[in-house]
């Protein structure tokens, strides 16, 4: 399969996937992904959809370096994914990812700004740099009262918010976000989903994975769904924010190659 | 219980690794315990089973025959306090040759080996019948490696009878030949005339029993009665049998002293640790505490589980470490009874091993009883609430250090780990206490090392020095001087003898030696004053410094020979010798009470680079058959006791820092699993598995350097009470030089990092497991 290629010979997709299989070996080989190809250009804020159990997580996973594709071929801002060993996977989570989870996973013993200053440690960013990187996200999530604040005081609101800033400090490439909402209540779950709106607005790509197809439907440019592993339906939406599901224009997953 | 023991078998399977922790550490500790138990039991019991087997006697007394009647002799023997006595016997000092040795022992005249006191045990040959034959100890035939059929020259002049073994024994009356000289010997009555030189003044020995006789003082009540009956001068010199004791259990005192404290100590970090792994088990099963209550547990039950699936581990500890601490005590054990010379016990007998286990198991229970309790306590609701972990609530004291840590520029990692080691404080400080323990047994046992260094590179103490040379009386001492007096190699000179000397107020005779030559260079540790430098001068020993309550610049008077003197004291000095009831004068003042007196004993110290074996070959060649000639090198029973006692130690010493690391890593497993979601969290966004290893390690490290700092101070502590504890067992002081040259200033803040090594070799699996746990497994187990 051949590559979509800029002149400098760079994929002019952000994230591409190929041919890629994923099986669990337990007792009995469980298939989490079958033969997924995928493009993902800059800029655009993905939903990717399906049941519990579809392999939702699993794609995600393979796309952030955390798992390994059984078969075929991860590539995300021109780096070979799977080709990476454990550090320097863990350094291009650092560089290139931000990873928002369900429950938040923030770190109980530091304080919100030390919480969002962590990746940024990690990385070796000047200490400067990254304080006012932090300042400007505090200010954007609309948590800068809460700095000194530790997660064990905050609503799971505010503590997603913390997770996004976190995310986000070392300006990634891509953010991802394995149900970010599916811990919070509804209205909580509607402002986290404005956020990452906004952000992508000013270029953020985004890939992020729900079951809640309305929270897709409002906020999502584009909708990946799948079923046992396998992309049905792969929807660009042309005016994102108050289009009803039933106006999505289909795109079948064979078709958007 | 059905449903108990179900709980248990599905818990301990979750658990296996911190199941085999308990059990080596189990193993480990009851295996000292058991070592010290039976060292105890084995050390205390059989001289006084064998005391009472043999009738042994509880005072020898020997007396100078010249100076006492049979009727006076006879008198004694029907005190009022005396239940049973032996002899009189004839006696005499024999020097003995063998090869190319020579070795005093008192030959004893004495018809059979039975009778009401001291029987003699005969484990090889017979009794001595016709004149020629003689019976040696057991002992002192191996010490110069004769057997029964051998012949020994008698070196007295003006002929050398040769004396035939035809017996060993082994006599309750004596110590080993390393620790008891002279050995006794014996001859028929019948045969005794033909030892006795023509010059030499006979003995006769008479052993006594009492009525009560338990204590130095009893015994010395004893002594004072026989005394009374006897003229002034009479009494030659008495052995008592708590001095054979006590130099028989000695070594066992001192091994037992700190084997007993260290398998305490050993026990004491194993609760510990056990205490961590049942409360890490509580904290996160609460949920399945919840539930099995939910299900019809009763409290009792679920402290029941926690506590069952420790004694299992602790059962299985105990099977391999109590056999193992028998199988250690068996080298230790037989060689006091061979000095005993009585058998060692084969029996197995069961008490040590049953109350190491017991105690084993008891400790084990305990520790973890406390924490299940918390367990037993937990309400099932609450239980099944609070699942998510309960972090929280952490200490804003550890905050700020971490954020304090963190302004001084370490890497994130670290502050992170160092954060980590303080999130479950009560968990971190057992696993400190553990670690002090472990590095105070190094700081402790490399203190002891040294401080048996110091006393066996002291040769004064030995009565050592580059040459040794022991005079029989019949070769002149002007001889021998100007002998040694022409060999250039020859730098130093101090001759001596010992003799016993009346002290007035004292009851019994005192050994003293009188030194000729520069006596103070040899180095003698002084406790109090100084060396004595002329006539009427002297140095005690602290035992009798003590008994004739005297004190630096007194004087006291003594008689001997039937002169008189006036003697000050200058000094008290350390000494072996009788225990330290000695006293040590220069020359000028023996020659006042004994003008024709020469020494027997040479201490020669040649000029650097000489070749003593040359030299004390060319020494013996002047007169082979009136001279014993030995080089330092010669082997010596105390550095040979110290080498069995300093690898007692190094096993200890492994044994304790394997508590301490089993401590640690047991620790960092309870916390990386606690922890897991957070560790995943990191590597989600971008920390490196080195980084990972970096932060366990850390943490541990904290562990580590606190326990390091904290514990060479309680490592030198207790050597320092250990050092007391010795002189009271010893019956004296310890010069302080002993306690300052232990601890090299420079040297030991070096064993601080014994803590931090402790700490990484802990830390190193855990660390590695934390570093590469899956995190898509732990995060999608949430
Ligand atoms: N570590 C694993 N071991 C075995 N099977 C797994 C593992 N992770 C996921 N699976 C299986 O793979 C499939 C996809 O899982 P996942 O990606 O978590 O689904 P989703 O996030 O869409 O709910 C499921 O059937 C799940 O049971
Ligand atoms: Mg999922």
């Amino acid at each position: 399969m051949s590559h979509l290629t800029d002149q400098h010979g760079h994929s002019t997709y952000l994230i591409e996937l190929s041919n890629v299989n994923k099986t669990y070996n337990g007792s009995t080989d469980q298939v989490a992904l079958s033969d997924i190809t995928l493009k993902i250009p800059a800029g655009q804020f993905t939903a990717i959809m399906g049941a519990s159990g579809s392999g939702k997580s699993t794609l995600l996973n393979l796309i952030a370096g955390l798992d390994r594709p059984t078969k075929g071929e991860v590539w995300v801002d021109g780096i070979r994914v799977n080709a990476l060993g454990e550090a320097a996977l863990a350094r291009y989570r650092r560089k290139r990812l931000g990873f928002v989870f369900q429950f938040f996973n923030l770190l109980n013993q530091l304080s919100v700004l030390d919480n969002i200053l962590l990746p940024a440690q990690l990385a070796g960013l000047q200490s400067k740099v990254a304080h006012q990187r932090a300042r400007q996200l505090l200010d954007q999530l609309g948590i800068t009262d809460k700095a000194r604040v530790y997660p064990g005081q905050l609503s799971g609101g505010q503590r997603q918010r913390v997770a996004i800033a976190r995310a986000l400090i070392n300006q990634p490439s891509v953010l991802l976000a394995d149900e970010p909402t599916g811990a919070l209540d509804s209205r909580s779950g509607d402002a986290v989903m404005e956020l990452l709106a906004q952000i992508n607005e000013k270029g953020q790509t985004i890939v992020l994975v729900t079951h809640d197809a309305r929270l897709a439907a409002a906020y999502a440019t584009r909708i990946i769904s799948l079923r046992d592993g396998r992309i049905v339906d792969d929807s660009i939406l042309q005016a994102p924010q108050h289009q009803a599901p039933s106006d999505l224009l289909h795109l079948h997953s064979e078709e958007a190659v | 219980m059905r449903a108990l023991m179900t709980k248990i078998a599905g818990d301990l399977r979750r658990r296996r690794l911190q199941f085999v922790i308990v059990a080596l550490i189990v193993a480990l500790a009851t295996g000292v315990g058991t070592l010290a138990i039976e060292l105890m039991a084995e050390s205390s019991a059989p001289y006084m089973q064998a005391f009472q087997q043999y009738q042994g006697a509880h005072l020898m007394v020997i007396y100078q025959r010249a100076r006492v009647t049979p009727a006076q002799l006879a008198a004694t023997q029907r005190l009022p306090n005396v239940t049973a006595s032996a002899g009189p016997w004839q006696a005499a000092y024999v020097p003995l040759e063998y090869g190319t040795q020579k070795n005093t022992v008192l030959v004893i005249a004495r018809a059979d080996p039975g009778g009401p006191v001291d029987k003699l045990h005969i484990v090889a040959g017979r009794w001595a019948g016709r004149p020629g034959e003689i019976v040696l100890t057991r002992s002192f035939a191996q010490s110069i490696g004769v057997s029964v059929g051998s012949q020994l020259k008698a070196v007295i002049s003006p002929y050398l009878p040769v004396m035939r073994v035809v017996g060993e024994v082994t006599d309750i009356d004596e110590a080993d030949a390393a620790n008891f000289n002279p050995q006794f010997a014996w001859v028929q009555p019948g045969a005794f005339a033909q030892l006795l030189s023509p010059d030499k003044q006979s003995s006769v020995v008479i052993l006594y029993r009492f009525q009560h006789a338990a204590t130095d003082a009893e015994l010395q009540q004893d002594n004072q009665e026989i005394a009374a009956v006897v003229p002034p001068s009479a009494i030659g010199g008495t052995i008592s049998y708590l001095a054979v004791q006590r130099i028989i259990n000695l070594t066992n005192t001192l091994a037992m002293t700190f084997l007993l404290a260290f398998s305490v100590f050993a026990l004491g970090a194993a609760a510990l640790i056990i205490a961590n792994v049942v409360s890490g088990a509580v904290l996160t099963s609460h949920r399945d505490i919840g539930i099995i209550k939910a299900l019809g547990f009763t409290p009792g039950q679920v402290i029941a589980t926690f506590v069952g699936q420790m004694l299992l581990a602790a059962l299985i500890g105990c099977l391999v470490g109590v056999p193992l601490g028998v199988l250690g005590s068996r080298p230790l054990v037989d060689s006091s009874a061979t000095a005993l010379g009585v058998p060692a016990s084969t029996s197995g007998n069961l008490i040590a091993p049953l109350l190491a286990t017991l105690g084993g198991l008891f400790v084990v229970t305990l520790a973890a009883w406390l924490p299940a309790l918390r367990a037993g306590m937990l309400r099932p609701v609450d239980a099944i609430a609070q699942h998510v972990s309960s972090s929280s609530r952490r200490s804003t004291h550890a905050r700020s250090f971490t954020q304090r840590l963190h302004q001084i520029h370490l890497p994130r990692p670290l502050t992170l780990g160092v954060n980590d080691a303080f999130a479950r404080p009560i968990r971190s400080l057992l696993t400190i206490v553990a670690i002090i323990i472990g590095v105070a047994t190094l700081v402790f046992a490399s203190g002891l090392h040294s401080t048996f260094q110091v006393i066996t590179n002291n040769r004064a103490l030995f009565d050592k020095a580059d040459v040794t040379i022991s005079r029989y009386s019949s070769y002149p001492d002007s001889t021998l001087m100007r002998t040694l007096n022409e060999q250039p190699e020859t730098k130093q000179v101090v001759a001596y003898t010992f003799f016993e000397l009346n002290v007035a107020g004292l009851s019994n005779p005192v050994t003293t030696i009188a030194m000729r030559g520069d006596s103070g260079s040899l180095g003698f540790p002084m406790l109090a004053g100084r060396w004595f430098q002329g006539p009427g001068e002297a140095v005690g020993g602290a035992s009798f410094v003590h008994e004739a309550h005297l004190a630096v610049g007194d004087t006291f008077t003594v008689t001997s020979n039937g002169h008189q003197i006036t003697l000050r004291l200058v000094g008290e000095y350390f000494d072996f010798t009788n225990f330290g009831r000695d006293i040590r004068l220069d020359w000028s003042s023996y020659l006042q009470l004994d003008p024709a007196a020469q020494p027997t004993s040479y201490l020669v110290n040649l000029q650097p680079g000489a070749n003593a074996r040359a030299y004390s070959q060319r020494i013996a060649a002047t007169a082979p058959d009136y001279l014993d000639v030995a080089t330092s090198a010669s082997s010596n029973a105390a550095t040979a006791t110290i080498n069995a006692l300093n690898g007692v130690l190094a096993v200890l010493v492994v044994i304790l820092m394997a508590i301490a690391v089993a401590g640690v890593f047991n620790t960092l497993l309870l916390n990386a699993r606690e922890r897991m979601r957070d560790t995943a969290t990191l590597k989600a966004i971008g920390m490196t598995p080195g980084q990972i290893i970096a932060m366990v390690v850390a943490s541990a490290c904290v562990l580590g350097v606190i326990g390091g700092i904290i514990g060479i101070p309680t490592g030198v502590w207790l050597h320092q009470s250990l050092l007391s504890l010795m002189s009271s067992a010893a019956g004296e002081e310890l010069p302080s030089q002993f306690a300052q040259q232990a601890f090299n200033p420079l040297v030991l803040p070096l064993l601080a990092l014994a803590g931090i090594a402790v700490a990484i070799i802990g830390a190193v699996l855990p660390a590695w497991m934390a570093a590469h746990d899956s995190v898509v497994e732990i995060l999608r187990t949430e």
